[in-house]
Formats: structure tokens, sequence, C-alpha cells
């Protein structure tokens, strides 16, 4: 009974207030480092990012990088960004890549996705193979496909084309082989991830759906598709950022050409940093299309939420 | 209605043997309950009289017809599983006209049979609800309505 007494005399509800108290501090030291780690990786080069985008500093201007200052110029790189042709150019392009390749990759994914859905001979043999190209190496891939799109390589062999028939350094050829590489390396993954989706359909409402009389196709598109909605935004989401920073395949492949043929802003990055040094350029740019791609996400998530 | 006639049914799952040389025979408009313990086959059975699982030998006949190569779509079977696999991203209006869709009739006579066909569940207030937000006991209603809206020959509760 008496050290009942003494016990409730310590454990006041003040007690409890402080023990919360020491708590909520506990949790604060424990996650520090990791704060303190993310501004170093994230926020640190971030701010350095805008500070050079707002100057004229270059690697060669013989002055270390904080005394951007001395040549501070505010906006005028990003006025330049807005009338620079190449810049656009690249968007567009790297636009066009993803409104072709996603969508194809998707298309041909579902379709594998429902091949596969039913057990057939070979199912586990077919299922290892496909998933290969998405394991390979981008640059390697880049080099097959580099190989096998030359004048004189298997593809022009197969199809009967002539050693001149030039797929990588024909002006208008030369992105379609590079889609073509895109898709072969990335089709498996969403054919994975849609795969993975189809067999969490519940395989009684398929049934009950073909009870009720709806065929194979009518079943596929108003009970299984609709009830992959998730998994497919996340799967087309997926793809679309990865598309918009393809760079080593199209680097190996083409480095861009001919010309500025293949160039998608990724390729256009590098080289504005490593071939001409314009850092700070480089640097503006990076922050427009980072806001660019944060203000379209930031609609594209809100129009998502609302349906 | 039909009468269905079951003959020397059996069902192999690899070494297990899950219905065993079954023979019945339904008689038209008859009510039949096939009681058991877990496991014995009754699931099974049914399955095969609607088509979802293929007998490993035996035939099932409806009218004296042989059903075994036909397939799910073609058999008219109303079945109503044990859990009750309601389209849960459809709304109830539509759980019930989904067999009627997939018929291509007409938009009026989809809407007066749904319409008698939830009074008679006495589930028209839910109608425009999603399927997924009715309580166990609508589901069950709903997943004999969906069922029954088809006018099937035979009618097969898995409860």
């Amino acid at each position: 009974m008496k050290n009942n007494q003494t016990a409730s005399a310590i454990y006041t509800k003040a007690y409890w207030q402080n023990v919360e108290q020491d708590k909520e501090k506990l949790d604060f030291y424990f996650v520090l480092p990791t704060i303190l780690l993310l501004l170093f990786i994230v926020v640190f080069p971030l701010l350095m990012q805008v500070y050079l985008s707002l100057s004229w500093w270059g690697p060669l201007d013989g002055e270390p990088w904080y005394y951007a200052f001395k040549s501070l110029n505010w906006f005028e790189q990003y006025w330049e960004i807005l009338i620079d042709g190449r810049f656009w150019g690249a968007i567009l392009r790297t636009l066009f890549i993803m409104v072709v390749v996603v969508p194809a990759e998707f298309l041909i994914g579902l379709g594998l996705a429902y091949l596969f859905l039913d057990n057939f001979p070979g199912r586990k043999f077919f299922y290892s193979i496909m998933l290969t190209p998405m394991m390979v190496v981008p640059a390697v891939v880049g080099l097959m496909f580099y190989l096998c799109f030359q004048g004189t390589g298997p593809i022009n062999n197969t199809l009967g084309l002539p050693t001149s028939f030039s797929w990588l350094t024909d002006p208008n050829r030369a992105i379609i082989t590079v889609m073509i590489a895109d898709i072969w390396q990335w089709m498996p993954l969403m054919f994975l991830i849609l795969l993975a989706g189809m067999l969490g359909v519940p395989t009684d409402q398929v049934t009950a759906a073909k009870l009720l009389g709806g065929s194979n196709l009518q079943n596929f598109f108003k009970i299984i598709l609709p009830k992959m909605k998730g998994v497919i935004v996340i799967a087309l989401l997926l793809r679309a950022v990865e598309s918009f920073k393809t760079f080593d395949l199209i680097y190996i492949m083409t480095k861009g050409g001919p010309g500025v043929q293949t160039e998608t802003i990724s390729l256009y990055f590098y080289k504005m940093t490593f071939a001409n040094l314009e850092w700070s350029y480089v640097a503006a740019m990076g922050l427009f299309v980072l806001i660019a791609l944060s203000v379209m996400a930031a609609f594209g998530l809100k129009a998502m939420a609302k349906k | 209605m039909t009468t269905v006639n079951i003959k020397n049914l059996t069902k192999k799952f690899g070494n297990f043997t899950a219905v065993d040389n079954l023979n019945l025979e339904i008689k038209d408009g008859e009510f039949v309950a096939l009681l058991g313990p877990s496991g014995c086959g009754k699931t099974t059975t049914m399955n095969m009289i609607a088509g979802i699982e293929t007998p490993t030998s035996g035939e099932i006949l409806f009218d004296g017809e042989d059903l075994t190569n036909v397939r799910i779509q073609d058999r008219n079977i109303g079945f109503v599983f044990q859990n009750y696999a309601i389209f849960t991203h459809l709304t109830v209006y539509k759980n019930l006209s989904y067999g009627l869709e997939v018929k291509k009739l007409s938009k009026n006579e989809i809407e007066t049979r749904v319409m008698a066909m939830a009074q008679r569940m006495s589930i028209e207030g839910r109608l425009n609800q999603l399927a997924s937000t009715l309580s166990v006991n609508e589901l069950q209603k709903l997943a004999i309505g969906r069922s029954a809206i088809m006018e099937p020959k035979i009618f097969l509760l898995n409860l």
C-alpha cells in the first residue's frame, strides 16, 4: 500500500509531460544525422546551383566558385534560355522520345503481361528471357544497338538493305533507332510491373464476369484494366520520368548526332558542361527544367487525385 | 429450366482426387443442396458444372447435351461465389447491368431490368454507390441479383 502511494506521488501529470518532452528531444537527436546529411547532399548543391546560375562564372575564370558574385548578372542567363533554340530543340526532342517510347513500352508490356497470365509450356524460361534486357547496363545496350545498326550490320543484312542505308547517321532515322533501343531495354520493366498488377486482380471476379457472358476482351477492358489503374499510373510515371533522363544509350549510339538530331536535354547539358564549360549557364538551365517539371508534376498529381 | 445429368464425374488435382465418380441427376425445377465437410468437393463439383474447372473424366449433360466443350460464357449459368466476387470498382448499378451490357441489350431494357431486380433485392437505394461500400448482407443480395438478372437456366449458389 505504501509503495503504491509513493509510486503515484512520483508519476504525476507533470512527470509524464516531462517524459514526453524528453522523448521529443530524443527523437530530434536521432534524426539529426540524417537531416545534416540531407542538407549536405541536397540543399547545399541546390543553393550552389542557384548561386552559380545568377552569374557568368566558369571553371576557367581562375577563381573558386564562391567568387561567382564578382560576375553576378541576376537573371540574364534565364533570358538567354528563353531564346536558346538548341535548348528548346533538346526539350522538344526529349518530350517526343517520351511520348513515343512510353506508350509503346506500355502497350507491348501490357499485351505480353496478358499473355503471361496463362500458364503455357516454357513460361518460366521465356519469363527470364524477357527480363534480361532490363538487367543489361544501358551503355552495353547502346553498344549492341550501335553495332547492330551499322551499315554493314546484321539489321541491314537481315532486311536486305544496302550498306549505304544508314540508321545512325541519317538525320531522320537516327532518333527512331535510338527509340527502338530504348523500347527494347525498358519494355521489360513495364511488362514486369503490369504483370504484377494483373496477377493482383482477383481471379474470381474475372471468372464471375465470364459467367455473366463477358468475352475475354470485354472482361479485360471492363474488369482487369480498371482494377489495375493504380499500377498503370505508377508504371507510366516511372518510365516517363526515366525516359526524360535518357543519356547513356544515346551517348553511345549517336552522341546526340547527326548534328543535334538526337540530342536530348541530358546530352545538351553534358556537352555544355564538359565541352563548352559553361557551368553557370547549365546551372540555370537545370533549375529551369527542374521548376518546369515540378510544376507539371504538381498539376498532374492534382488532376489524378481529383479522379 | 433444365435437367442436369452428371455421369461418372471425376476431378483430380495431381494425386489428389477432389471428386470421385459422382453420379447425380437434378430434374427441372428441383432444388438440391450439397452438404458435407470442407474439402469434400462441393465447390469443385459446382465449378465443373459452371465450366470454371474441366473434369478429369466423366460428363455433364444439360437436357441431354454434353457441355464439356462449351465455353463458360455460353453456358448461361447463374453462379454466386462464396466470397460473392462483386466488382468492387463498379457501382451497384453497373454490377447488376454488367451481364446485360456485354450482351448489348438496349439501354432502356437494361434500366428496366436493373430497377426491377434492385427492388426485388431491396438494394434500390444503393444503386449509385460503389459496390465496395456495401455491407456483407447487401453484397450477398447484389451477388444473387447480378446472377438472377441474366435469367440463367441453372442457378448455382456456393454459400
